[in-house]
């Protein structure tokens, strides 16, 4: 089920809302976690005993781990080693299991046969969780949690579940007991999520219509122009897609009292990768941070350039079982590798801000080409054709036509890929009426966003999230 | 700013996100229940229950959907969408929505035209070949051909009939003629023409058959008047408005239904003989016109005409006596030809789309007809009634014999014609080349499609000798349309 499904909006949601509110105070959790767990069984019936095995797995390991206490440091390590090693094992069954299989009969001929297992939806998401929560656990961020409930709806807790943002198990422990449902907070998570759903109904799926066009191209076809509208587009598409459902998820998050923290930061903005990995799904990169690049000496110990490939070959991994996004992972590496070595030698270029902002975006957006593409040939024929190497037939006038034809769009979604909230509500701190007149217009604005959000959703069958794949 | 101020905006907000949500939970369902519990019921019985077909379900079903697509289509406009997302629909000038047909092979149709057109000569029947008007000129500039190849047919339609002697009807050459633009001709929100382009076209047809071939209507003048129908017109929302709503479009349509003022006496009886219904022509032809129904803009009219999803069937005009005319038509021409049944003794309606591999074609053609009408829209790319084969086992292994022996080939009938001995042989080609080495089918065969049938050759048909090895290919032969097919 997806956030942006009839099914969701006027069943799921209402019917959830409503039982949460009228039940008892101490039944809520219990509750939200049934119907957390009817979310992902509804669509993945087969799969949500795998979320369930993942849940006794974190949990018995923090027991574990608390059990043994005052054991030596070699047991409770040995002890994570086994949890990380029991998600990992599932991540990998699930989501690599094929791609490996395949690599290694292209490498050395053999006959290894696949298994097609499908891919049960958001399990990058939700191991991820789980094994968050016991390094939490080892490295005593946070005390283990011995209701195997409140472990359950941290992992389980459906606004997350499925396609993040990655909730630290730490930041959210005291929220799960003992968490205040106040109106404002209800208010801002409607506007969040109300803002959310815009961004992926109006936005991001009128984005993927032009980027699916161009893909789609015949490559001899394809003109600089349209390529370049193509690969734009998909940029855009995969923002709002992406932080789309971020803001529904942290909406919905603080309709039942959660806070999530932020999972973008206007990463088109961005003046240098290093900049954008600050920016861009923050919640994973900064996962990355705390439990591989720390752990592996950072910039303090060790070669700080091979810890930094390292995060970036896996987080290239994490994205799909497939070569084009280990690539992907590894261009932003080799661009925050190069930042990092001109940092360190205190090398300053001078160059103009506008300058940085557009060779951020030149190393993004053909990230997102490879990012996108089916294959790694047709990632390479594809950026063929966006620097004039292709397109031997290309029509002028058809590039015309869908740059016309999403004009409107894109400036609105260019408009919308900068701080303009922050702009406004900055504005209106400056002048009572103006913020007056933010905070009535802001329930008008958000029920036509969401009026409108789902009239769309009703005539169109191309509703893609591109992270489900995740 | 004031904290009640806040509490009270945060209140309206709240109490405006939930009254959305619930408004639509409850009402839906109130008003709704018996069709998403049947929808669900059937899902469930065929297997496809899931979430995603539930979603399907409640989209159908929301409450106040007509509302929302009118919003989504204000929204499209807005954001100057003129595209659908799934490429098939365009909005060209004044909200004039366009199909995108694509591209398709029309070559099948092409050789089954002509296979007609061969078959009608041997049989001195008059073929009119109705070229139906594209509606797929966009403007801006973008590619005439956005509406796929439909140059690939037209240019070729027009050569067959010139070719084979047929009659050929433009639509658009004779809209033209009478000053008709592209608002009298299309409905803005449907792919179909309007009644009144229709009907004009009605009247061209039975004038070209009388001036070119010179059959007689004798109620011409009658039944070609529109002084004689009594003109009703309902807002209409057509088929390409239905996910955009009537503001994408600039407003509805209006539909035009033209009810005869004088007698008519109607009857329509399906393939078998068995007689369906008869009375008036707007019983008969016009389906009861929706005499007991409420109406509203989402009434599709153009069903009000003719049988829908029927491939074979016959109106017969009880107070006229001449002229019994067979027609091959999709939806484009349905209301022509039901004026044409006032002006008839019988008009037989062949529709291809729902062919479904049997030859209504065949069937259609063992009766004789004063003339016979196809009009050739796009549509007609899965084929009209044509011949196919496949050689599945000839007695000797090598495609050289000597011809002393005899030799037999089976040859399976994967077309959707039945072969019978008219006109149909199979044919020994030596090196390639037609010698007139053919064997047909004795009187009374019918090879139906899907059938095998062996033809057996004798040393005596084998008179053209090179020498004592040949190189044998195997081929079916049309003699009426002169075609070669299979292998």
């Amino acid at each position: 089920m997806v956030f942006s499904s009839v099914v969701f909006l006027f069943l799921f949601l209402p019917v959830t809302l409503a039982g949460y509110y009228l039940i008892n105070e101490k039944y809520r959790n219990v509750f939200l976690l049934l119907m957390s767990i009817l979310f992902y069984a509804v669509g993945e019936p087969s799969f949500v005993l795998i979320m369930l095995l993942s849940i006794i797995a974190n949990y018995g390991i923090g027991l574990l781990m608390w059990k043994t206490l005052d054991a030596q440091k070699a047991v409770r390590r040995l002890i994570l080693v086994f949890g990380v090693a029991v998600n990992f094992i599932i991540l990998f069954y699930y989501k690599y299991y094929d791609f490996t299989v395949s690599n290694i009969n292209g490498l050395f001929g053999s006959n290894i046969a696949l298994r097609n297992i499908a891919l049960p939806i958001g399990i990058s998401f939700f191991t991820f969780q789980g094994m968050s929560y016991a390094l939490d656990v080892y490295m005593e961020k946070t005390s283990v949690q011995k209701n195997p409930l409140n472990v359950a709806l941290y992992i389980a807790l459906f606004p997350q579940l499925v396609a993040g943002p990655i909730v630290r198990y730490s930041d959210i422990n005291e929220q799960i007991d003992c968490r205040k449902e106040t109106l404002s907070l209800f208010t801002s998570g409607i506007y969040r999520f109300t803002f959310g759903l815009a961004k992926k109904v109006i936005l991001s799926n009128t984005f993927a219509v032009l980027a699916d066009t161009a893909f789609n191209m015949e490559r001899a076809s394809l003109g600089v122009g349209m390529a370049w509208l193509g690969a734009i587009g998909y940029s855009l598409q995969i923002y709002f897609d992406f932080s789309g459902y971020s803001d529904m998820a942290i909406g919905l998050g603080r309709m039942f009292g959660f806070s999530f923290n932020e999972n973008f930061k206007h990463p088109y903005i961005a003046t240098g990768v290093t900049d954008f990995w600050k920016r861009w799904h923050i919640s994973l990169s900064t996962w990355f941070r705390d439990y591989i690049y720390i752990p592996l000496g950072g910039n303090r110990k060790g070669n700080v350039y091979l810890n930094i490939f390292i995060v970036f070959l896996v987080t290239g991994i994490w994205h799909g079982a497939s070569w084009n996004f280990v690539i992907w992972g590894l261009w932003h590496g080799l661009f925050r590798l190069l930042e990092l070595f001109l940092q360190r030698r205190n090398i300053k270029l001078g160059v103009p801000i506008l300058i940085k902002w557009l060779y951020t975006m030149l190393v993004v957006i053909v990230g997102w080409v490879l990012f996108r593409a089916p294959t790694i040939s047709s990632a390479v024929s594809y950026l063929k054709c966006m620097f004039g190497m292709g397109g031997v037939n290309a029509n002028v006038e058809s590039t015309l036509f869908y740059l016309l034809e999403n004009l409107i769009i894109l400036i609105i979604g260019c408009t919308c890929a900068l701080p303009v909230v922050k702009w406004i509500k900055r504005l209106c701190t400056k002048d009572s009426r103006l913020e007056l007149a933010k905070e009535v217009c802001l329930p008008i604005v958000s029920v036509v966003l969401l009026i409108v959000s789902v009239s769309l959703l009703l005539v169109t069958e191309n509703n893609p999230f591109i992270y489900f794949n995740f | 700013m004031k904290n009640n101020i806040k509490k009270i905006i945060n209140i309206i907000a709240v109490t405006l996100f939930l009254s959305v949500l619930f408004a639509f939970l409850i009402l839906t369902f109130q008003q709704k229940h018996a069709e998403i519990e049947n929808s669900i019921k059937s899902q469930k019985e065929a297997g496809t229950l899931s979430v995603n077909s539930v979603d399907s379900v409640l989209k159908e079903q929301l409450y106040g959907k007509d509302t929302m697509i009118e919003v989504s289509g204000a929204t499209k406009l807005l954001l100057g969408k003129r595209l659908s997302d799934d490429g098939q629909y365009f909005r060209g000038k004044h909200g004039m929505i366009h199909l995108n047909y694509g591209w398709r092979d029309y070559n099948r149709m092409l050789n089954d035209l002509n296979y007609l057109s061969g078959y009608l000569s041997h049989k001195n029947t008059p073929l009119l070949i109705c070229q139906v008007a594209e509606r797929a000129q966009y403007p801006n500039g973008f590619s005439y051909l956005f509406s796929g190849n439909s140059l690939d047919y037209i240019l070729p339609l027009k050569q067959i009939a010139e070719e084979n002697g047929d009659l050929y009807f433009d639509y658009s050459d004779y809209f033209a003629t009478i000053g008709f633009d592209e608002n009298d001709i299309f409905f803005k929100t449907d792919l179909h023409y309007t009644t009144e382009a229709e009907f004009a076209a009605f009247v061209a047809v039975m004038e070209k058959l009388y001036s070119e071939k010179g059959m007689v209507f004798k109620n011409a003048d009658c039944v070609s008047s529109i002084e004689n129908y009594a003109v009703e017109k309902n807002i209409f929302l057509g088929n390409l408005g239905r996910t955009t709503g009537s503001l994408y479009s600039f407003g509805v349509d209006k539909f035009a239904h033209f009810v005869p003022k004088f007698n008519t006496n109607m009857t329509l009886i399906n393939s078998n003989g068995a007689v369906l219904k008869s009375g008036t022509f707007e019983q008969v032809v016009m389906n009861g016109y929706r005499a007991n129904e409420e109406t509203d803009q989402y009434t599709y009219w153009v069903t009000d005409f003719l049988q829908f999803t029927n491939p074979y069937y016959t109106i017969v005009n009880n107070l006229v006596e001449e002229n019994d005319i067979l027609v091959i038509s999709d939806s484009m021409a349905f209301r022509t030809i039901s004026y044409l049944s006032l002006a008839c003794h019988s008009v037989t309606v062949l529709d291809p789309r729902y062919f479904s591999n049997t030859d209504y074609l065949g069937m259609a053609l063992e009766n004789d007809y004063d003339a016979v009408i196809c009009f050739a829209s796009g549509n007609m790319n899965q084929g009209i009634g044509g011949y196919a084969a496949t050689t599945e086992s000839t007695s000797y292994a090598t495609d050289t014999i000597d011809a002393s022996k005899t030799v037999s080939v089976v040859i399976k009938n994967t077309g959707t014609r039945v072969w019978t001995e008219q006109g149909i042989y199979v044919c020994a080609l030596i090196y390639d080349n037609d010698y007139g080495i053919r064997i047909g089918l004795p009187e009374g065969t019918r090879v139906n499609p899907g059938e095998s049938y062996k033809f057996v050759f004798q040393e005596s048909d084998f008179s053209v000798l090179f020498d004592s090895n040949y190189e044998i290919r195997y081929v079916m032969y049309d003699s009426y349309g002169n075609i070669y097919f299979g292998n």
